[in-house]
C-alpha cells in the first residue's frame, strides 16, 4: 500500500473550537439560559413554598419540627450574659400570651457572634447572637429587647421562617438536582441569596407586628425607635454589603416604624 | 465593641475571597487559557506540516514493495486539563445538554499532540501502523470535589523504517 | 464513501492511502435525561435517552471523519475504530478514526 501525501486543509480544524470569541458566545448563550432557568426555579419554588406553608397549620408545624433540636447553637449564653438572658426569657413569656402570637413551643438559643442579629427557625427556635445580647444588656433598654423578641414572633406569626426555610431547602434541592453537587460554591451562594433577598418586606412587616404586639401586651411601643437609633450610631457595613445581609438598612426600617408610631403618639 | 469593629474591617476581604476571587480566577483562566490554546494549535499545525510525509495510520499494512530496515513499538501520552472558566461552562452545558466545544478543542489538541509525539519518538522512520488512540479520565473519580478534570490521551503504534534505496 | 473496520474493502483493491482521518465530538446529556436515567437505574435496563445521545454523537463524529477523507480525495476509509470515553462528569467523547484510502 503506497502512501501519497495530501493536505487536509480546513477539514483538519473542525474540532479546534472558535477561539476566545467562540467561548464568549457560548458563555453568553449559556448564562442567558441559566438566568432564565434560575428565574423560573425562583418563582416556582417561591410559589410552591407559599402554597405548602399556607396549608401548614401551626399545630402541624409544631408536630413536624418539634423533633428539631439545634445542636449547632448553645442553649445558654456564658455567665456574664445571664442577667440579660433572664430578661429575654421573661419578655418571651410575656409576649407569647398575646392572642396574635402563634402557639409554638418557643425555645431560645445563643450564638457566639459579634454582629447583633436574631433568627427565627421552624418549630419556634429563636437564635440570639452575642452582639445583640450585649447591645441589649442595658436595663433601660427593656422596650428595645421586647421589640426584638416581638419582631421574631412576628416572623413566626407571618410564617416567614417557614417560607425562607422552604425556599432555601427547595433551591438547594433543585440546584443539587441540576448540578449534581458540582459547582458547590455557586449553589451555596445562590441558595443564600435566595434566602436573604426576599426578606426585606418581611422584616418591615415583622417590625410592625412587634409594635402591635407591644401595644396589646404593654399598652405602648415607645422606645423601639430609640433602640434603632442607638444601633445606628454604631459602625455600619458599607452600603453595598447590604446586598449580602438579611436585614434591610436600619434607616429604612426606622422610617417605617416612625410612620406607624408617631401619629398615634401625637394623638395621645 | 472591638471585635465588632474588627469584623467589619475584615468583612470586605471576606466578601472579596468569596465572590471576587472565583471571578478573577475565571477571567484569568479564560484569557491565559485561550492564549496558550492558540499558541499550541499554531505549534501543532507547523509540526504537522513538517511531518506530513510520515503518516500514522490505524491500518496494519505498509508498502511491501520496500525492504524493512527497522521496526519499533512507539507509545506516547498527553495529559491535559480544562481551564476554570470552561469547566464552569461545561458544568452549565450539563444542564441543557449539547456539544461542549471547549472539550472538543481540548481533546483535539491532545490527540494531535500525542500523535505528533509518537512520530517524534521515532525520528527518521517512514510510517507508523496499527495506530491506536485511547482517551481516559484520570481525575480521581471517587472524590469529585478534588477532581482536576485531567484527561489522558495515549497513542501507540508500530513504527517502520524502510531500507533506503541506493543511489 | 465506503467505510469498513477491516484492513481492506472486500472486492476492491486499495491503490494508495492518504494517512489518518478522524472526527471527535463531546456531548453533554441534559438534566431531563439525567433524571429519567436516574429513575431507570433503579430497575435497570436500557437507558434509551443515553443510547440516542451517543448515537447522535457518533454520527456527528463519523461525518467529521468523512469530511476529512473527502478533503483528501479518498473514496474509502478502512480500519475504522471507535473510542468512547467519559471526559468529565456527564460528558462523553466519541472519537472515531481510520485510514483514508483510494480503492478501485
Amino acid at each position: 500500500m503506497k502512501f501519497v501525501r495530501r493536505d487536509l486543509g480546513e477539514a483538519g480544524e473542525v474540532s479546534s473550537g472558535g477561539g476566545i470569541r467562540g467561548v464568549l458566545v457560548e458563555t453568553a448563550k449559556l448564562s442567558a439560559l441559566g438566568v432564565a432557568l434560575f428565574a423560573v426555579l425562583y418563582f416556582a419554588i417561591g410559589w410552591a413554598t407559599g402554597f405548602v406553608v399556607s396549608r401548614l397549620s401551626v399545630e402541624r408545624e409544631r408536630a413536624i419540627f418539634s423533633v428539631l433540636s439545634h445542636p449547632e447553637f448553645a442553649s445558654r449564653p456564658p455567665e456574664r450574659l445571664a442577667p440579660v438572658w433572664g430578661r429575654v426569657e421573661a419578655v418571651l413569656e410575656q409576649l407569647r400570651s398575646a392572642p396574635e402570637v402563634p402557639a409554638l413551643d418557643y425555645e431560645l438559643y445563643y450564638q457566639d457572634h459579634p454582629v447583633a442579629n436574631a433568627v427565627a427557625l421552624p418549630g419556634g427556635a429563636i437564635v440570639l447572637t452575642r452582639g445583640l445580647l450585649e447591645a441589649l444588656a442595658d436595663e433601660d433598654n427593656d422596650m428595645a429587647l421586647a421589640f426584638v423578641i416581638g419582631h421574631e414572633l412576628g416572623h413566626f406569626a407571618h410564617r416567614d421562617h417557614l417560607r425562607s426555610f422552604g425556599r432555601a431547602a427547595g433551591m438547594r434541592f433543585a440546584l443539587f438536582l441540576f448540578f449534581g453537587g458540582d459547582l458547590e460554591a455557586i449553589t451555596t451562594n445562590a441558595t443564600q441569596l435566595m434566602m436573604l433577598h426576599d426578606s426585606r418586606a418581611d422584616e418591615s412587616a415583622a417590625d410592625l407586628f412587634s409594635i402591635e404586639c407591644l401595644r396589646t401586651v404593654r399598652g405602648s411601643s415607645a422606645g423601639a425607635e430609640e433602640f434603632f437609633a442607638s444601633l445606628l450610631n454604631e459602625p455600619q457595613l458599607p452600603r453595598w454589603a447590604y446586598l449580602f445581609s438579611t436585614h434591610p438598612e436600619l434607616e429604612e426600617r426606622i422610617r417605617a416604624i416612625s410612620d406607624q408610631t408617631l401619629p398615634r403618639t401625637e394623638n395621645r | 465593641m472591638d471585635e465588632q469593629t474588627s469584623f467589619e474591617t475584615v468583612a470586605p476581604f471576606l466578601i472579596f475571597f468569596v465572590y471576587a476571587l472565583p471571578v478573577i480566577l475565571m477571567i484569568g483562566g479564560l484569557i491565559i487559557g485561550s492564549i496558550l490554546e492558540s499558541r499550541h494549535f499554531a505549534s501543532i499545525r507547523s509540526r504537522e506540516a513538517a511531518t506530513a510525509d510520515y503518516p500514522a495510520v490505524p491500518t496494519r499494512s505498509w508498502d511491501e514493495t520496500r525492504a524493512v530496515a527497522e521496526v519499533r513499538l512507539v507509545a506516547s501520552s498527553v495529559v491535559v486539563s480544562l481551564d476554570y472558566f470552561k469547566r464552569i461552562l461545561a458544568g452549565l452545558r450539563n444542564i441543557f445538554g449539547g456539544r461542549i466545544r471547549s472539550y472538543e478543542s481540548l481533546l483535539d489538541r491532545a490527540k494531535r499532540e500525542a500523535i505528533l509525539r509518537l512520530k517524534e519518538s521515532a525520528p527518521g522512520f517512514d510510517i507508523i501502523v496499527n495506530l491506536r488512540v485511547d482517551t481516559s479520565n484520570i481525575a480521581s473519580v471517587h472524590n469529585r470535589k478534588k477532581g482536576i478534570g485531567g484527561v489522558e490521551v495515549l497513542a501507540s503504534g508500530t513504527a517502520i523504517r524502510y531500507e533506503r534505496r541506493k543511489g | 464513501m465506503i467505510l469498513t473496520n477491516i484492513e481492506t474493502v472486500p472486492g476492491k483493491r486499495i491503490v494508495e492511502h492518504y494517512g489518518l482521518v478522524s472526527g471527535n465530538t463531546v456531548r453533554a446529556k441534559h438534566v431531563g435525561r439525567d433524571i429519567v436515567a436516574g429513575l431507570k437505574n433503579i430497575v435497570g435496563g436500557e437507558l434509551k435517552g443515553y443510547t440516542e445521545l451517543l448515537d447522535e454523537a457518533r454520527n456527528e463524529s463519523i461525518s467529521r471523519m468523512v469530511a476529512q477523507a473527502e478533503a483528501l480525495g479518498a473514496n474509502a476509509v478502512v480500519n475504522i475504530r471507535f473510542s468512547t470515553s467519559a471526559v468529565s462528569q456527564g460528558a462523553a467523547e466519541l472519537y472515531v478514526y481510520g485510514t483514508a484510502v483510494r480503492v478501485e
